[in-house]
């Protein structure tokens, strides 16, 4: 009988609890510009350099920090109903081409800024220019790639640490895989039992081939092109990768496992392939171990290594039909060209702005040099990466199908005795394009 | 009049013997009239299920199979009919069948040990033979796999499979596997570490729903049988068993279902990946090639709904299929534990 | 009788039968032979034991672990950074103690309603006749088979349509009508259902509703505790629902919270991220440790019954 009341009590106050949170729920949402960002430290930007109290903006900014995919499935159902849409998005370099394309639908053109766009890197702005000619976003940083290496194995191998004389051991692909048997095959009297590694992960090259090609994953006709530097000869992508897998050169780690993120500090592995960004997040932060006896801080150098790249970069658009237009641009070219903002951040994050002219004023800047870098100062060789990348090649399917390819390169390079040639491979990969993707054309 | 035959009818997912004294009484042909009456309840209480139903499923549901007739794709707003375009275009799709074909193999891989090993651990700890000590713990540590997000189980077991450093990577090495492979590249290794995480992730939960189909069966039934002289196999094997039927019928047609639809693991842990031939990957689902389809690349929400459909269809065969099967088991079995009772002078 | 040899068949035999074969004096050959049993399906349920209890023992060690100590590889004892990971998860700043108690509101209320109404709607086919019945049960088992993945697109559109977003309605509401739950119980019902005990409830004049809610509803108990099971934990641990239709971080459900960690740029806080796993299952956990208790106490319900 007894359990009987209770479960009644327990259903009703249910059923109360049911109503009253869902009344909760219903509050309005006050007036404010509201912010969508992928990212912790941009959202922190936001608050520490732009939304502060000297600056009394005299409005709220409302940041929503959601993982990037998640960001993503919601944007699209928001654009898709037109609802609950932001005023200010910041999208990632990988994936936000399909809104650029889309532009004239869904985003405010930012044609009054194209002025300022002179000093900003051309393949940003490139890349943010929709196919009508607006240009629809404005990036905040810019991410060109470069091989860093451990100071200490390089001196012990090669006789010197000194970024110049390590570059010409690794200006090209064939002098990066003579340098890689060099350091597998050296001990070190015993230092290092089991020789070096070059890469932990041989598919990080994947990013530095695919940054670096000529040409798009499609042209203007949505064809499927693949560029001749991922396919053709003894240097490309899936040779190269082939050659490290067989020879034993890398780690066989996957990017982004926990033994590449150890390999940081591990004394097993010489270099990354890292853009800007992930010189302080993949590797500072990765570079001592628990017990914080063992770590490479302090030993690393960049230098520019096979090929100029680029991976990432945070891009900010205006979602269409905002009731905030005037803030909402004026908050998009603020992170694009503020120098205090820019200068600081670059400083503080070892990062790397949209701003050739102040990121030349760092070259000299002492207060720039990086001590996790060993004292060196990366900004000439950011500036020279930088001023080569293709803003070109970046389609709205990068992201897809870079990994497809990396898959089928993968493929290659690992399945020893069933491993496909080259021209199967290839062959499969278009297949695998053609079945994901319907509106390439796969020849 | 009609009541009886349809009564007979209700009764026909339940298997015999439990119900068999309840099925004789029932039928007391007074207060005709008021029974009527107290059967509109009967539809009263179905209607908050049709009307939420309706609303919050059916509208959303009969909206994307429409889809699936349209050109909707991308963010296209001009959405125009394009007929049964996008179901011949999938039937030709070698990567949509082998979505299929994984998913059956998955699941087949995970459901068989998943019933075997939750009857035989269930049938364990309800039976009264042993007077074992924790019982209760066990079941509950059974179950605890259940209540982890598919988030943090898929990452989990990423990393305890993962070349050069995954613990059971490394035990694999040690028992003879060469250094240089890659689980994570073959299409059978991988589909079978994802039907052991399924398989993980279930057997308590199926183990639950067995054990309380036992304990839900009258003891008397047991003490009726054994009175009669029957021996425990036989309890076992005609009385347990049957008894729980639809509990069991009830896992299968549920598991099957959820099994057809199995997105989380897979998408998660190698996200459909290795790739095979003919643009077809080795552990993507149908569920998984659905969500790939309509929400990455070209977005072709069209494609997506038709695959859907398509599975829809194949849901409603194999639950026909299986309803069908354990349905003329269970008739079998009703006659032949009549024919039981008949001979041995009747229990009840 | 129960001759010997079936003693390997442990899980036929019953209580009055332990007590038979204790009477009978059972040879030590054959009590040998029962321990060896006994001992075998321990080691049986140890193993499973552990093979269920060794992840979420990896994924307490890791809470208590540091992010690179996590990408050294697993490790079975627990180190000293759980304070450390704690207080990295405070400085997230996220709003650690509202999303659980939103969580917990949600979970509870659409369990709730899935299981009153779902017993509900199975009650009406089992104590009920009327016409068109066995069509109407057909549809909730055809309703089963629907696979869910896409109506996400038709049901985000509906609760905007509906002004629903932004709030707990479309995570709770649609709780009522999940065919799953009703043909579980229905299954439920054809083997336990007892018609004379709403017949006498009847004739006391106990209204329909009465009789479900004070007659009927109690019965179910073990069943009720081993749906309530599944549906908290499916509710609980739900992350693309809320993901797409809560947008005010204030309402954000706790599984969402564990999510926003990855939001550090590309690189995760491992330690961080482990105990934020571990809190949001630890709920769960407790709750689970309570009704388990209540199902192994519905044997005793079912003993009682006659």
């Amino acid at each position: 009988m007894k359990g009987k009341r209770v479960m009644a009590v327990a259903l009703s106050a249910a059923l109360l609890g049911t109503a009253a949170g869902v009344m909760a729920g219903c509050n309005n949402r006050g007036d404010k510009l509201i912010y969508w960002v992928f990212d912790r430290d941009m959202a922190q930007q936001v608050r520490d350099y732009y939304a502060t109290e000297e600056r009394n903006l005299g409005y709220e900014i409302e940041i929503e920090t959601v993982p990037l995919e998640s960001m993503l499935t919601r944007l699209d159902n928001a654009l898709r109903t037109g609802t609950n849409l932001p005023d200010v998005v910041a999208l990632e370099a990988e994936t936000f081409k399909k809104y650029i394309d889309e532009g004239a639908q869904f985003l405010e053109p930012l044609d009054e800024y194209k002025d300022l766009t002179a000093n900003m890197y051309d393949y940003t702005v490139e890349a943010a220019t929709g196919p009508d000619g607006h240009l629809y976003a404005l990036a905040t940083n810019v991410t060109p790639g470069v091989f860093a290496y451990r100071r200490s194995m390089a001196e012990a191998v090669f006789g010197t640490d000194d970024p110049e004389e390590i570059q010409k051991h690794f200006d090209t692909w064939e002098h990066f895989l003579e340098s890689a048997r060099t350091l597998k095959n050296f001990t070190g009297g015993g230092d290092y039992p089991e020789g070096i590694k070059v890469i932990s992960s041989y598919m990080d090259i994947g990013k530095v081939f695919c940054g670096s090609r000529t040409q798009g994953w499609v042209d203007e006709n949505d064809r499927l092109v693949i560029d001749a530097s991922l396919t053709d000869g003894e240097y490309s992508m899936m040779e190269v990768a082939k050659t490290l897998q067989t020879e034993d050169l890398s780690h066989e780690t996957t990017s982004g496992d926990g033994t590449y993120y150890s390999d940081v500090w591990d004394n097993k592995v010489f270099g990354f392939f890292q853009a800007t960004w992930g010189l302080n997040t993949n590797l500072k932060n990765n570079c001592t171990d628990s017990s914080g006896e063992i770590t490479s801080d302090g030993d690393w150098a960049i230098i520019p290594g096979p090929a100029a790249y680029f991976e990432g970069g945070t891009y900010h658009v205006v979602i269409k039909g905002t009731k905030w237009l005037e803030e909402a641009k004026e908050f998009v070219k603020f992170f694009s060209t503020d120098e205090t903002y820019l200068k600081n951040w670059a400083k503080e994050h070892g990062d790397f702005m949209n701003n050739k002219e102040y990121m030349q004023d760092l070259v000299e800047d002492e207060t720039a040099n990086n001590a996790f870098l060993g004292g060196q100062n990366p900004y000439s060789i950011f500036i020279e990466q930088a001023e080569k990348i293709n803003g070109e090649i970046i389609t709205r399917y990068d992201s897809e199908i870079n990994s497809t390819f990396e898959a089928w390169a993968t493929n290659y390079a690992e399945l020893d005795g069933k491993a496909p040639t080259i021209a199967e491979a290839v062959a499969q990969f278009k297949n695998a394009v053609a079945a994901s993707l319907t509106s390439i054309t796969v020849d | 009049m009609m009541r009886h035959s349809e009564n007979s009818v209700a009764s026909e997912g339940v298997s015999g013997v439990g119900q068999l004294p309840e099925t004789a009484e029932e039928q007391q042909p007074k207060k005709k009239k008021f029974r009527w009456k107290v059967d509109y309840y009967g539809i009263l209480f179905i209607v908050p299920f049709f009307v939420v139903y309706a609303i919050f499923s059916l509208y959303p549901m009969i909206y994307s199979i429409a889809l699936s007739l349209t050109d909707y794709e991308g963010f296209n707003r001009d959405i125009g009919l394009v007929g049964f375009v996008n179901f011949t275009w999938l039937a030709t799709q070698p990567r949509f069948w082998q979505s299929l074909l994984n998913t059956v193999m998955i699941f087949c891989m995970n459901f068989v040990p998943q019933m075997l090993f939750a009857l035989i651990f269930a049938a364990m700890f309800t039976g009264k033979t042993y007077k074992m000590r924790g019982k209760g713990a066990f079941k509950g540590i059974y179950y605890l796999p259940n209540i982890l997000t598919a988030t943090s189980v898929a990452v989990m077991f990423y990393t305890l499979f993962a070349r050069p450093s995954g613990g059971l990577w490394q035990l694999l090495t040690h028992m003879g596997m060469s250094t240089d492979v890659n689980l994570y590249l073959m299409p059978w290794p991988s589909r079978i570490i994802i039907a052991f995480i399924q398989f993980w992730m279930w057997f308590g939960n199926s183990m639950i729903t067995l054990s309380a189909g036992i304990l839900g069966i009258n003891p008397s039934v047991f003490e009726a049988a054994q009175l009669d002289g029957a021996s425990q196999k036989d309890i076992f094997v005609h009385i347990t068993l049957p008894l729980i039927k639809p509990i069991v019928v009830y896992s299968l047609v549920v598991s099957t279902l959820g099994g057809l639809q199995v997105f989380d693991i897979p998408y998660l842990f190698l996200s459909g990946g290795p790739a095979l031939t003919d643009g077809r990957n080795a552990t993507e689902t149908v569920a998984v090639y659905i969500y790939k389809m309509a929400f990455t690349g070209d977005m072709r929400y069209n494609i997506a709904s038709a695959a859907s459909v398509y599975l829809f269809v194949i849901c409603m065969i194999v639950s026909f299929v299986l309803f069908r099967i354990t349905h003329s088991d269970e008739l079998k079995e009703q006659k032949r534990m009549e024919r039981r009772i008949a001979k041995r002078g009747g229990v009840a | 009788m129960s001759n010997d040899t079936n003693v390997m068949a442990p899980e036929a035999l019953t209580e009055s039968q332990i007590h038979k074969l204790a009477k009978k004096q059972v040879p030590l050959k054959k009590r040998v032979k029962h321990t060896a049993v006994t001992t075998v399906i321990y080691i049986c349920c140890v193993l499973m034991a552990i093979v269920c209890l060794l992840p979420l023992w990896l994924l307490f060690v890791d809470a208590t672990r540091a992010t690179t100590q996590i990408n050294q590889g697993m490790s079975l004892v627990p180190s000293r950074y759980l304070i450390t990971n704690f207080n990295s998860l405070i400085e997230y700043d996220m709003p650690l103690v509202s999303a659980f108690f939103n969580s917990v509101l949600i979970s509870f209320c659409s369990t709730a309603l899935s299981l009153y109404f779902s017993t509900l709607t199975a009650y009406s086919f089992v104590a009920y006749r009327y016409k068109g019945q066995k069509v109407i049960w057909s549809i909730i088992l055809i309703l089963m088979m629907i696979p869910g993945q896409l109506s996400m697109i038709g049901f985000y559109k509906l609760v905007v349509d509906l002004g629903m977003y932004d709030t707990y309605w479309p995570l709770i509401i649609p709780a009522i009508a999940g065919p799953g739950a009703v043909f579980f119980f229905k299954q439920y019902f054809d083997a336990n259902f007892s018609k004379e005990m709403v017949e006498a409830a009847r004739i006391d004049g106990s209204s329909e509703f009465r009789t479900f809610n004070l007659v009927v509803l109690p019965t179910l108990a073990p069943a009720l505790a081993t749906n309530a099971i599944f549906g908290i934990v499916s509710s609980w641990n739900n992350y693309m629902g809320p993901l797409m239709l809560i947008s005010s971080t204030e309402k954000y459900t706790f599984p969402m919270i564990s999510q926003l960690i990855k939001t550090d740029r590309y690189s995760t806080d491992l330690g961080a991220m482990a105990l934020a796993v571990f809190l949001t299952i630890l709920p769960l956990l407790i709750v689970y440790a309570c009704f388990s208790r209540f199902i192994i106490r519905g044997v005793a319900i079912g003993g009682g019954k006659e």
